[in-house]
């Protein structure tokens, strides 16, 4: 019956692909083009509810609305580029916008985690890209926090996704879930703000001139304790 | 604690005091220049590398092969959560008298000679029954009546029931009903009509 | 209103990883070696924020559920069709409860008109939540099951799936008139003949058919078609030892439409009153159930007899609204048989659906118990299936007076009371 994904956290999805897209562009022409094919999934989100429960005409002009939005905004950021390889680090960003709204609004019965991982990995590139390519100094901290700002929202991506298409499944898109998922969120975005926080610290102490012994083993040991980490 | 599991246990446990120690050592690195000479295996390493980027590089290679499995280890479908039940619904329960509107159905298609014969031996026994008390005869009687169809004039009822003396139904009506459905079930569901009306009657009476 | 209390809750110990957070650490990965490869510190930051949600699930306990459940119902005593709301308080009686996701246990019988009985919220200690829904209500009683309990830690990284079971239940009476005749003292008067030939039994005479009268004392008319009834009286001397024994086989779950109640809800219905009418003029009643499992009363009297009856009645799951699932085994009807003295008066209640208990029934009859059966009728037309039910049913039905047992045809549009009480109207008018 309705076991959709819940509305909030999966709106919140859908913001926070946006926002991390938008938070790695570079020029704000083209982050309001982000921002605007950002609403335009909203809207097609809000559009599919609607389809779904109340008038499936308002629902369906909502979505196209929303659709169309969402490629006049691609569009816009695309054409008043200054420069394509900038429009092209923002690409995977949008698909994976894309991609969420399809999987909680939903495309298809109780929505799609599989949709919405895809989604996650290509909002990861976002700031990935984008810290490749620019910030080879990165000077302030405005810079950084946008590149660890992105990288937060790209794990929102997931983990708010994953939850509306979860809580969708267990009690339904009807039932009453707003402290559940904001609870939820909360945790999640406070884990994020402490490591970003942590990271910006950790790279105060990470001015030049280590022995190279010291760099290879910290490595090592990163790479083994992110293995135990895993599962 | 299946062996399975005390070997992942003991690999875990493996790896974060490698891991524990690794960093330990590239800690004190750090702040002891001096500790770092006495691991002259990497200065060994990156000659043969060549340089010490492709040290470092080749470290990360390996951290990216890993996350490759673990990326597929940490894919969408391996995630898992109870199911719970569907609360709106009901359970209803059947009307007298579903089972053989089901069986109907499943006799309808070419291939099921046995549904059919079933759904026409309860059609049969009924109309004896019925008949029977109605014309207030024996059962072999009623059998009789209804066997070579005299038991009622709708052509469907006595062909669907009849036996071999019973009058088949004409050509061009057999036709007609083929392509409008199943004959078997326009029969069935005629020659039931008909043992219900009959029945109907001979209660009022 | 009406508030049901319950107690207190189950700790269920179900719990699983949901490996949500698996992907993190192959994201940390990536991003620390292109890093590196890039010589891009930057990137090599984000890593840590992967390495955070690598270790938020292991920073993240297991839960464990202790809930109570109470509902309240806007309706005590609901007539058929009619709205019941529903009001159900989840109180956390445990450690905090971060991710909660609740099902309520709606009773599988009724179906729910608005809202939704699912809810998903947030506890602290001692913190409740309540939520609300309508149900409609049909006639008979309907239990509420155990609630379906979802509970998570805050990353979601382990889940545990218990229940939470709070006693609720919405009773509602077959018709206006049952709940009137329960009110008042039934006075039931009735001119009486008597019966030619018989079962051995000397009749002395007639009198006018008093509350309180024994039904076993009353003769059926076979012959008749529906339940007119006469009246007897036997010598003293005779004990009447009665035993109700109610069809709940699979087969017996019929009912006429989907929101009706089914044949065995009415058979436990017509159980009910008949123990009660039977026990009020000292007979000894005792209960029999063929269906999901065994249920054995034997006959016997008095107020603690009366009550054991009742909470069968109302609460054995051999006779809960929904069907079983699967058949019988074929010894219940032999253990049955056993239990049976030849002093035993029999009473069936069935719908008579099947040939199978009309068979039971005969046999018992001819092995020297006086049998009759009360069978409500739920049958319906609407299709050639249906229409063919109800022929059988007919046929079952004369085949059984045929054997000289009578058989009460309960249209269950009409209580029962009214049924047996038909005769009144019949003969003194």
């Amino acid at each position: 019956m309705s076991r959709r994904p819940t509305f909030l956290s999966g709106l919140l999805a859908v913001v926070a692909a946006t926002a991390a897209t938008a938070a790695v562009a570079e020029t704000v022409v083209m982050a309001a083009g982000v921002a605007a094919a950002g609403v335009g999934f909203v809207v097609v989100v809000a559009g599919a509810t609607l389809a779904r429960s109340r008038s499936r005409v308002l629902g369906a002009v909502f979505v196209l609305a929303g659709l169309g939005a969402a490629a006049g905004g691609a569009a816009a950021g695309a054409v008043f580029a200054d420069d394509t390889l900038q429009a092209a680090i923002l690409a995977p960003g949008l698909v994976g916008a894309f991609f969420v709204t399809l999987g909680v609004a939903p495309l298809r019965g109780t929505g799609s985690r599989r949709l919405i991982k895809v989604a996650s990995w290509l909002v990861f590139l976002g700031p990935v890209l984008s810290a490749g390519m620019k910030y080879t100094e990165p000077t302030n901290i405005i810079d950084m926090a946008r590149v660890l700002g992105a990288t937060v929202a790209a794990a929102l991506v997931w983990d708010l996704g994953e939850n509306s298409v979860s809580l969708g499944r267990h009690v339904g898109r009807k039932a009453t879930t707003f402290w559940n998922e904001t609870v939820h969120g909360v945790g999640s975005v406070l884990v994020g703000a402490v490591s970003a926080g942590g990271a910006y610290v950790a790279f105060g102490f990470g001015t030049g001139g280590q022995p190279l012994e010291g760099v290879f083993f910290l490595l090592i040991a990163i790479v083994l304790l992110v293995a135990f980490l895993h599962s | 604690m299946s062996k399975l599991t005390v070997l992942r246990l003991t690999l875990k446990a493996l790896v974060f005091v490698l891991g524990a120690a690794a960093a330990a050592v590239g800690l004190a690195a750090f702040f002891m220049p001096g500790l770092a000479d006495s691991f002259s295996f990497v200065r060994r390493l990156e000659a043969t590398l060549g340089n010490d980027y492709l040290l470092v590089a080749s470290v990360s290679a390996v951290a990216l092969l890993l996350g490759l499995v673990f990326a597929f280890r940490g894919r969408a479908g391996t995630v898992q959560q109870a199911e719970t039940p569907d609360a709106e619904g009901v359970e209803s329960v059947p009307a007298p008298g579903d089972d053989f509107d089901e069986l109907v159905g499943e006799a309808k298609g070419w291939r099921s000679r046995e549904k059919k014969e079933e759904v026409r031996e309860r059609v049969r026994e009924a109309a004896v029954d019925v008949v029977a008390s109605e014309e207030n005869c024996s059962r072999p009687e009623a059998e009789r009546y209804v066997d070579t169809g005299t038991w009622t004039a709708d052509r469907y009822a006595s062909s669907f029931l009849g036996g071999r003396d019973a009058p088949q139904l004409p050509l061009l009506t057999r036709l007609r009903v083929a392509y409008g459905g199943s004959p078997f079930e326009t029969a069935a569901t005629r020659a039931v009509e008909e043992v219900y009306e009959r029945a109907k009657e001979d209660e009022d009476v | 209103m009406s508030e049901q209390d319950t107690d207190a809750d189950t700790d269920g110990r179900d719990s699983y990883p949901t490996r949500r957070w698996r992907g993190m650490t192959a994201l940390a990965l990536f991003a620390g070696g292109a890093g590196v490869l890039a010589d891009r510190p930057l990137i090599l930051l984000t890593a840590a924020v992967w390495v955070g949600y690598s270790a938020y699930p292991r920073l993240t306990g297991g839960t464990s559920v202790d809930l109570t459940v109470e509902r309240e119902l806007s309706e005590t005593a609901p007539t058929h069709g009619d709205t019941v709301e529903v009001e159900t308080t989840i109180r956390n009686e445990g450690g905090t409860l971060s991710d909660l996701r609740f099902v309520d246990g709606v009773p599988p019988t009724l179906s729910v008109e608005s809202g939704t009985p699912k809810h998903a919220t947030s506890l602290r200690p001692g913190g409740s939540t309540t939520f609300s829904y309508e149900v409609v209500a049909k006639r008979g009683r309907h239990s509420f099951v155990p609630a379906t309990v979802v509970a998570r830690n805050l990353s979601g990284s382990v889940e545990v799936d218990t229940t939470a079971f709070g006693e609720t239940v919405i009773e509602c009476a077959a018709d206006i008139d049952d709940i009137e005749l329960r009110k008042q003292a039934s006075q039931y008067t009735g001119r009486v003949l008597t019966d030619e030939g018989g079962s051995g039994v000397e009749f002395h005479g007639t009198r006018e058919y008093q509350a309180g009268d024994s039904i076993s004392r009353i003769d059926w008319n076979r012959r008749a078609r529906t339940g007119e009834l006469i009246t007897l009286e036997f010598r003293e001397e005779r004990s009447a030892k009665v035993l109700l024994v109610i069809d709940a086989r699979p087969e017996a779950y019929v009912a006429s439409a989907d929101d009706e109640p089914s044949a065995v809800t009415y058979s436990v219905f017509a159980a009910d009153q008949l123990f009660k009418s039977l026990l009020a003029s000292r007979d000894s009643v005792g209960l029999a159930v063929v269906g999901r499992e065994d249920v054995w009363l034997p006959p016997s009297t008095g107020d603690e007899h009366r009550t054991r009856a009742r909470e069968i009645l109302t609460k054995h799951p051999a006779l809960v609204p929904s069907p079983p699932r699967r058949n019988p085994d074929e010894d219940q009807f032999r253990r049955l048989r056993k239990r049976i003295d030849s002093s035993t008066q029999v009473i069936v209640l069935s719908p008579l659906a099947d040939d199978r208990m009309a068979e039971k029934a005969r046999r018992i009859d001819a092995r020297g118990n006086a049998v009759s059966v009360v069978s409500p009728d739920v049958t319906t037309d609407g299709s050639p299936g249906r229409e063919l039910a109800q022929v059988e049913r007919e046929r079952r039905l004369s085949e059984l007076r045929q054997a000289d047992i009578p058989v009460v045809d309960w249209d269950v549009e009409v209580p029962l009371a009214k049924v047996l009480a038909h005769t009144r109207e019949q003969w003194s008018g």
